[in-house]
């Protein structure tokens, strides 16, 4: 039996490792900096998200000012507006296909789970116009009220005022003033008042 | 037997290079942060920007109708801290030979918001004396 002699240690010259103090700071600043990034990767995070969240509701409160300013303004039978303080029904234009256009009646109201919601039907007396055009969609979330108020002179009044109802039978208001309320404390809805041809 | 080559000039990195390495790499992420904080806060200030335009507009549409046209400086802070001034200015009375006689009016919303930042928008309206 061969007996195999030992190998004799190599040495390496000049290579020396940490010794165990230096290598201790090195991992306790290494954890420390992880903990940083950690800490700061969250944040970003979050605040990435709340921002997102909050240029969404920007968006969707731009979509629908510009989308009721513009029916609004262009509403043109007399009769065109009722409503109450938490209820408006216009009517105004709007596509039926591309090229088409038909009357509609839109009614504004505030469903309590809390969303500003659209609802849109042809006006009954448009005889092209199918029923199944007829929709809803929300255009805003996280509303827990909403006001309107109607600025104008009824028959009867003693001079134009701000009311909250406006009636059927009454000629269209001038200023139509919808606010909001928001659950969320740092939601931003700019009140929106929008002249009627008068 | 093959036996490694004696490895020489490698040794491990020293206490104080490692220290600088973690510098250098704090520095940039707080530059990191510093620009992803700073990019939130434009956003906000873009939302507050376009919330103001959309009040100003408004508040247009409120002058002549239920705010009559007289020559006034009417300012109101809102409870979300903005201010709101509207200016009403009669402009230089023009020739024209319309019948009835209309005036001008220069109609300025100036919105200030809280966290700084102001934008005006102004609108001619016309109306009989």
């Amino acid at each position: 039996m061969r007996v195999r002699e030992p190998r004799p240690p190599t040495p390496r010259t000049g290579e020396r490792g940490m010794t165990l103090a230096e290598l201790l700071v090195a991992l306790t600043l290494l954890g420390m900096l992880s903990v940083m990034m950690m800490g700061g990767l969250r944040f970003g995070a979050r605040a990435w998200e709340r921002t997102e969240e909050s240029s969404g509701h920007m968006n969707a409160v731009v979509r629908t000012h510009a989308f009721l300013r513009a029916r609004l303004s262009e509403t043109t039978r007399p009769d065109a507006v009722t409503g109450e303080a938490d209820r408006l029904t216009f009517s105004a234009l709007w596509l039926t296909a591309l090229g088409a256009a038909n009357l509609y009646e839109f009614e504004l109201f505030h469903r309590d789970g809390e969303a500003l919601v659209l609802a849109w039907r042809p006006m009954p007396d448009e005889d092209a116009a199918p029923e199944e055009l007829s929709g809803e969609r929300t255009l805003l979330e996280g509303v827990t009220g909403l006001e309107i108020a109607y600025f104008g002179q009824p028959p009867g009044y003693p001079a134009a005022d701000w009311l909250d109802r406006w009636e059927p039978d009454w000629p269209a208001p001038l200023l139509v003033r919808i606010e909001a309320e928001l659950a969320h404390p740092r939601r931003d809805w700019p009140t929106l008042t929008v002249g009627l041809p008068g | 037997m093959s036996r490694s080559p004696p490895r020489r000039r490698e040794r491990g990195f020293t206490l104080v290079e490692v220290l600088a390495a973690f510098v250098i790499l704090s520095l940039t992420l707080a530059s990191a942060y510093a620009a992803l904080t700073g990019g939130l806060r434009w956003e906000r200030r873009a939302g507050e920007t376009v919330s103001s335009v959309l009040l100003a507009r408004s508040y247009l549409a409120e002058a002549g109708v239920a705010r009559p046209l007289a020559e006034s400086v009417t300012e109101a802070t809102l409870d979300d801290g903005r201010t709101v001034r509207v200016t009403m200015r009669e402009v230089e009375p023009v020739p024209l030979e319309t019948r009835p006689r209309l005036l001008a009016w220069e109609v300025t919303v100036e919105v200030v918001q809280p966290g700084g930042g102001a934008l005006s928008l102004t609108e001619l309206k016309l109306a009989p004396p």
